[in-house]
């Protein structure tokens, strides 16, 4: 099984009737890194909550062979791994270890065998000291480091970022690709970061208005959209 | 006001230990079915959101200010049940990692402030509340909640034995109520702009007449502990008190105290012992009504 | 006057990550020692006599005694106010009282929370039979407070650079908006839950 995401039809919208996602067609394949690009609003962040069920939409969706419904829900959760925004609101457990054993403790693991693999994960992301401190008093780039191993370590078979870089100084972004890039899982990427996307992605789609109306190399992504401050679109996404 | 340890004497502290301990398991179970599964987020972020509140200054007059005390907004925008779990960690975290209000005392201040500040309020908002008058409402859930806190503190305090003046006890009283208006103030004046910032955030109203027993309990509770207040400072007042109250015969009973080491340092002289078994007496009679009252709402509506 | 929350308040977080014996033990056996203590010092008139003990634990678990003293000197202006009462009603033993008793009390407090992290303290107040609810919005409750704090700190600094942090309802809109930004905080948390397989913290 090569393709671990397939989304057709994917349409979502809230409570209140607002349409968010207007039919969402989509394949990832393993291995593969993907950069998401559309403007705020245009359902990115939307369509990725629906990739671990935490929004359920309608449409056909399939995520490593399984329907995202609620008996594969704590499977799915364990194969995708996502860091959201603001890793503030991911650490929650009093400790790095402890946080980064979270996952593989929920999956049954013991204590033991769950700090076994909180601390590869750690290392892995180049985290190995003070980790029975509390992550408060880490910088931004750390504890984005420190969720990315609470992920880690339940080994996924996708990783889902959602605008990685917005909080990291140059070096700090440096240090997130050079990262990535050593990890061997598909990747799906929201960013506005285009020189991020280049480093990391081959492949690009971009959002408008709750669907992909393009998917390419990114470049040409970039490119088309004007993506990048250097240059000016060659076509400009429908006016808000 | 928080009431540190070493204040209040064993029968205050064990009867309000006891009367917490009930009410915030009852409040936890509420507050489990209430709210749904995303509450433990919710909650511990709205207590986090209090702590952080308290360094946004609300200016009242010639450079002195305050600080929201948040019971009522609580109640306001959680709902009763969960509010009393919050304000109750709020506490907790007070006693333990800021020295603010004593452990042992979390008996009693929870009661003061989490049981009887956060009911206040919630019975205030729903009570007042209605089309066009949520900000009287938020106003009456502050002030309520703030007042009964505080009067509630400072009965315990007198009844423990602890020595307040007549000319304090109205200076205590006023300050008191200068407090409830601007908790009263703050409320109402966030609950506004709550509405405009994200609206659907503030409870609902019903200002249902099934409240009228809880709101004559929570009536109840405050004049007597004002009536004490007042009873405490007058020579014979609390004699008198507990005659009319018709217990002045339990008070041996009740305080036969196990280590006459407490006796000797509480119990300075027999006013004392009465007044004990005065407060006593009354909480009692407020957990019959409650309980009552709820008996009855029950058997109405079945 | 409220007062930033900084780093002097997470202490207790520091202190109670130490390797001393003190630190080791159950909590739960620190626990119940730490409520016997408070008692005691509650109801017999010679505990004050115990006072240095607390401070001398706290040496032998190499913890800084002297700003345990300080922390617990915080109940001191209120208890003053009773105490003063009741000196000037002539009653100088229960003044004395009034003062060390809270005092005492603080530092036993101090110190259980200085030898025990407090998720130890909040897990064996659970063994305890305490609510677990309550518990659980106690952790949250600390794990977060510093970032709303950081969070209304900046929101004051900001109001008061354009020169309006003396509005009653500059103020309040504040609040508006943290309570706000603080609710979608919660509801995001919620989600990384979710996406970890944790329903709530256990």
């Amino acid at each position: 099984m090569s393709c671990i995401v397939h989304a057709r039809g994917l349409r979502f919208a809230y409570q209140t009737g607002r349409e968010i996602l207007r039919g969402v067609d989509f394949q990832l394949h393993r291995g593969e890194s993907v950069a998401v690009f559309g403007r705020n609003g245009s359902g990115k962040t939307t369509f990725l909550l629906h990739l671990n069920g935490i929004l359920r939409g309608e449409g056909h969706l399939r995520v490593c062979d399984l329907p995202v419904e609620p008996p594969h829900l704590r499977q799915i959760r364990r194969k995708i791994g996502f860091l959201f925004q603001d890793p503030e609101d991911q650490l929650f457990r009093p400790t790095i270890l402890e946080d980064a054993a979270f996952g593989p403790r929920q999956a049954g693991l013991s204590r033991e065998e769950a700090e076994h693999r909180a601390r590869r994960a750690l290392a892995s992301v180049g985290m190995e000291e003070d980790l029975d401190r509390a992550p408060y008093h880490l910088s931004s780039g750390e504890k984005q480091r420190v969720a990315l191993a609470g992920i880690l370590a339940v080994e996924p078979e996708v990783l889902i970022l959602d605008e990685p870089t917005t909080h990291l100084d140059p070096p700090a972004r440096r240090a997130l690709i050079e990262l990535l890039q050593t990890l061997p899982q598909a990747k799906l990427v929201v960013t506005h970061d285009a020189p991020f996307a280049r480093a990391l992605c081959p492949r690009a789609v971009f959002f408008d208005h709750g669907r992909i109306v393009a998917d390419g190399p990114t470049e040409e992504i970039i490119r088309r959209f004007g993506w990048d401050l250097g240059s000016p679109p060659e076509t400009s996404p429908a006016p808000r | 006001m928080h009431i540190p340890d070493g204040y209040l004497s064993p029968p205050v502290m064990g009867v309000l230990g006891a009367a917490s301990l009930a009410g915030v398991a009852a409040a936890a179970r509420k507050a489990s079915q209430a709210l749904d599964e995303s509450r433990v987020p919710l909650m511990g972020m709205a207590g986090a959101f209090v702590f952080a509140a308290q360094m946004i200054n609300f200016p009242v007059a010639a450079g002195a200010s305050g600080h929201l005390l948040g019971g009522a907004l609580l109640a306001i925008t959680l709902g009763t049940a969960p509010a009393v779990v919050v304000m109750t960690a709020i506490l907790a975290i007070q006693a333990l990692l800021f020295q603010d209000g004593g452990v042992l005392a979390l008996g009693a201040n929870v009661f003061n402030m989490a049981m009887a500040g956060v009911a206040a309020g919630g019975w205030a908002w729903q009570a007042f509340g209605g089309p066009g008058r949520r900000r009287l409402a938020a106003f009456a859930a502050g002030s309520l909640s703030a007042l009964a806190a505080a009067c509630l503190a400072l009965a315990e305090l007198a009844a423990s034995g602890i020595r307040i003046p007549g000319a304090a006890l109205g200076l205590a009283l006023g300050i008191f109520a200068l407090t409830a208006l601007l908790e009263g103030a703050i409320t109402a004046a966030v609950a506004a702009a709550l509405e405009s910032v994200q609206p659907g955030l503030l409870g609902r109203t019903h200002g249902s007449p099934r409240r009228a027993l809880s709101g004559l309990l929570l009536a109840s509770l405050l004049l007597a502990a004002a009536g004490f207040l007042i009873a405490s400072s007058l020579p014979d007042g609390l004699e008198h008190l507990a005659e009319a109250i018709g217990i002045t015969g339990l008070e041996r009973a009740v305080l036969a105290a196990p280590m006459p080491d407490y006796e000797a340092k509480w119990l300075g002289g027999d006013w004392l012992q009465k007044a004990g078994a005065g407060l006593l007496g009354l909480i009692v009679t407020a957990a019959v009504c409650w309980a009552a009252g709820r008996w009855i709402s029950r058997w109405r509506s079945a | 006057m409220a007062e930033r929350i900084g780093g002097r308040h997470f202490a207790f977080d520091e202190w109670s990550r130490g390797g001393s014996w003190l630190h080791r033990l159950d909590a739960r056996w620190k626990l119940a020692a730490a409520l016997a203590a408070l008692l005691l010092t509650a109801l017999r008139g010679e505990a004050w006599m115990a006072a240095p003990l607390p401070l001398l634990l706290a040496l032998a678990a190499r913890l800084p005694a002297h700003a345990l003293a300080w922390r617990a000197a915080a109940v001191l202006p209120f208890a003053a106010v009773f105490a003063g009462m009741s000196w000037l009603a002539g009653d100088s033993t229960r003044a004395a009282a009034l003062l060390w008793r809270p005092y005492v009390s603080a530092l036993w407090v101090s110190l259980l929370m200085a030898a025990t992290p407090l998720e130890e303290v909040l897990a064996a107040a659970a063994r305890f039979g305490a609510p677990r609810l309550v518990l659980e919005v106690m952790h949250f409750i600390w794990r977060y407070l510093g970032v709303l704090s950081e969070q209304a700190w900046r929101m004051r600094t900001a109001a008061a650079a354009r020169g309006a942090d003396r509005s009653f309802e500059v103020s309040a809109a504040s609040l508006a908006v943290l309570f706000a930004a603080s609710y979608q905080r919660a509801l995001r948390v919620h989600r990384a839950q979710l996406a970890r397989n944790g329903g709530g913290l256990r």
